[in-house]
This record gives C-alpha cells, structure tokens and sequence, in this order.
C-alpha cells in the first residue's frame, strides 16, 4: 500500500514537472475571448471549485536532467520530498489553495458587476466537467476552471530564487446551449515566454533564496501564493469584462 | 596520448531561448511636434484578410499618423478596414516587447460611417509572455479597427522578472562513438521597457477556434 502510494506520488511528481516544462516550451491552447456585448444575458455565474492535485515545488532545471530515466526519477522523488513538505507546511498555516482562488474570483468578478454562486463539485481528475450539477437558483453560464499552483525555481543558484507560480485554464459554459462563451489560460510566473496564455511576471519582493529558506518561513510563503491567486484571479475576471 | 582533437571533435551549443537582449527603437512618448488631426482617417486604409496566414505586422514609427483629443491628449494610430465577410472570426491585436519600447494599446471598432461601435481600454491588453494582447469577437456591423496609443500609459516604466531554461547539447565525437548530452540551465532576468507611441503590432482576423 504504502508502496503504490509513493509511486502515484512519484507519478504526480514526474507530471507536474513534465506539465511546467511543456508550458515553458508550448503555444498553449487556443484561447476563445468571450463577448461582453453579446452575451448580455450573463448576469450570474456559476462558479464550479476547480480540481487540484495539491503543490507543486519545482527546479525547472537539474543536474539529474542530463542523465536520463536514472536522473529523471531521481528528480521525480525529489520534487514528491519538496511536495510532501510544501503540503505541510499549507496545513501548518490553514491555508487551502483552492478556497482561497474561489474567494479571490469571486470578489473579481462581483466587482465585473456579477452575481456569483459557488458550487461545490466533486472532480475524479484534472479536466473540465463534462456536464454541470444543478442548483437552487437561475445559472446563466458556468465558469469551470481548473488549477495548479506552487513555487519555482529556474535552476540552481542563488540567482535562480524559487517564486510563486500558479496556472489557471477556465472555461465560461453557456447554462443552457452548452456552448462554450470563454475558454483562456492564466499563468503568474511562467518559464519562458508562452505565446497563446495570459501571463503574469512573478512579484520580484517575494522570492526565496533555496527552498530551506522558503520553508523556514510559512507565513511569507504562504502571502507569495495568495499573491500569485489573487493576480490571477483578477486577470481571470478581467477576460469576462 | 590521444590527440584531444579526436576525442572532442565537435562542440554544438544549441541555445533554444532566443530574443534576449533584442535590440529595439527608442521609446517615442510625445507627439508635441506632430501634425494631428481630430479623428483618424479611415480613407485608403489597408484591408485586414482573414485567415491564420494573413496577419498583418505594422511597425508604428516617427511617421505613425496622430489625433489629438479635446482635452490636447495625442495619440498615434494605425487603422485598417476589417475582413468583409459574414464568416465569425477572432481578431486579435498584439503589440510586441522592442528592446526598451512598447507600444501602449488601445482599441476602436467602427462602422461604415466612423462611429464607435466597441471600444478596448488599454487594461483589456494582457501580457502574453513578451507581448501586450487583446482579441475580440467580430461583429456584422464593425467595418474598421483603430489602434491608438494610450495617452494615459505612454511615458509610463515597468520592469518585469522573467524565467527561462536554456538548453545546451554537448557532443563528443570519438573513433568509435557519438556521445550527446544535453544540459539544462536556468536563467533570470529583468526585462525594462517604457510604454510608448511606437513599436509593433500584429493584427490577425483568425476563425474561431473551437473549445478542448
């Protein structure tokens, strides 16, 4: 048991580094701008708590990078061992990443002028849902975002600092086509220069030299990510402007 | 003793971040000795295609004309007629990071007489890596695109951190094999740039894409 379970989170490692790695690279997916003037009749909206893994502490670039599957899984179990730690010290501090975007977004987009209702949905993975669950109250459009947040380091060093990043892919539904009104990224703190997503340049104040320094201060780790949610929040709000 | 020659016949260094350190105009931020007019000219605009391949790159320089508002705010502008077709599309415009200099953007849509049908503030442009980008939705009744710099931004700095991996391929040819190894390296670095009346924008009329 306890062996399958340290594969998955070995698993969950070597995606994540592969899925902050491919971003560095990639275009990104096609982004579909929403149409404020047309879609007047979008005045609440239904905001679905987005799916995620738990932390990801990442060294873009590694010694072990150069020696194949060896070094690649030597770096996967280094990254589940930085998690591992990250996710304690979330839980030292009470702070839940998601809840914290949910109520960064929804403060966002009441101040776009919506009115916004959460729904709480359970999630078996990180895709979007492929139906919505109903509510109490009149929806005009789902917003279905999905998330992944944590630090990054771009390599060694101390001139490579690990900083707060966080990636949010959301989509705005249509309550009764179906039809998709909005679908973009957002990303604070990304590597490299992607083309096709929103992104955001990390807070140069809010950075940690090596990860022992970042872990031996909670409450400054914990605002560099409030920082990178609340930002991407705000600039999610501002694509259904 | 092997001649080192042999043993390290070839060295490629293969450096895939590129643009660092991309040279760029100089930031234009007054229009003060510049003939402006009061409302851009839509005469003998030129006429946005679409399609993916169509995307028009307009570098916005000394001779860009201006419009001067009431208020004596001046700014530069490029304007160009929209694809005549019933076909939706995205039109997108993005203004690109030169060196120090970035063109502020903002947007008007317009009809067939020159009214403003839509507008775009320049809080609407969002990085898109080293580039300032807005896209819309086409509508039947917009024929033309204005893109003006943002009187209220131009003159403005800011500095951002960026990241990047850079890739190195080493390879050792030797009598008997081909040794390559390739060598992630991180790298940080402070882009500054000033918020301008010139630069460069890319206007693209692309077809809708469809959702994941």
């Amino acid at each position: 048991m306890v062996g399958k379970r340290r594969a998955f989170r070995l698993r969950h490692a070597a995606v994540c580094m592969a899925a902050v790695l491919t971003l560095a690279g990639c275009a990104g997916k096609p982004e579909i701008p929403y149409d404020h003037s047309a879609e007047t009749g979008v005045k609440t909206i239904g905001l679905v708590t987005p799916y995620s893994r738990g932390p990801t502490i990442v060294l873009a670039t590694t010694v072990g990078q150069s020696f194949g599957l060896i070094g690649a899984l030597i770096d996967a179990g280094m990254t589940e061992h930085r998690n591992t730690a990250f996710t304690g010290l979330m839980e030292s501090q009470n702070f839940q990443a998601n809840d914290y975007f949910v109520s960064c977004l929804t403060a966002d987009l009441k101040a776009e002028g919506y009115n916004v209702i959460v729904i709480p949905a359970a999630r078996p993975d990180d895709n979007f849902l492929a139906s919505y669950p109903g509510s109490d109250q009149k929806i005009d459009a789902y917003l279905d975002a999905r998330m992944q947040f944590g630090y990054i380091a771009a390599g060694l060093g101390h001139s490579n600092p690990y900083r707060p990043a966080f990636w949010t892919r959301a989509r705005l539904v249509d309550g009764q086509s179906s039809a998709v009104l909005m679908e973009d990224t957002v990303m604070y703190n990304p590597l490299g220069a992607p083309k096709n997503i929103v992104t955001i340049a990390p807070d140069p104040s809010e950075q940690f030299v090596d990860f022992d320094t970042m872990m031996a201060n909670p409450p400054a780790a914990i605002a560099g990510l409030k920082t990178a949610e609340a930002k991407s929040a705000e600039a999610l709000a501002n694509l259904l402007r | 003793m092997r001649n080192p020659e042999r043993l390290f016949a070839a060295l490629t260094i293969v450096v895939l971040v590129s643009g660092c350190g991309a040279q760029g105009p100089a930031p234009i931020v007054s229009l003060a000795d510049r003939a402006c007019t009061p409302a851009p000219s839509l005469l003998g605009v030129q006429t946005l295609l679409l399609g993916d391949n169509n995307k028009m790159d307009v570098a916005v320089d000394a001779s860009a004309p201006c419009i001067q508002a009431p208020d004596g705010s001046r700014s530069a502008y490029v304007a160009m007629a929209l694809p005549a077709t019933s076909v939706p599309y995205v039109l997108s415009v993005r203004s690109t990071i030169l060196g120090q200099t970035v063109f502020a953007p903002r947007m008007e849509l317009l009809d067939g007489d020159g009214h403003v049908v839509r507008d775009m503030p320049r809080s609407a442009f969002m990085f898109h890596g080293a580039s300032l980008y807005a896209a819309v939705r086409s509508h039947a009744d917009e024929r033309f695109l204005v893109v003006f710099s943002d009187a209220g931004t131009v003159g403005q700095t800011k500095s951002q951190v960026h990241e990047e991996i850079n890739q190195q391929t080493f390879t050792s040819v030797t009598p008997t094999a081909v040794v390559s190894v390739n060598v992630n390296t991180g790298n940080d670095h402070t882009v500054a740039f000033t918020y301008a009346d010139n630069g460069r924008l890319t206007i693209a009329a692309t077809p809708l894409p469809a959702a994941e």
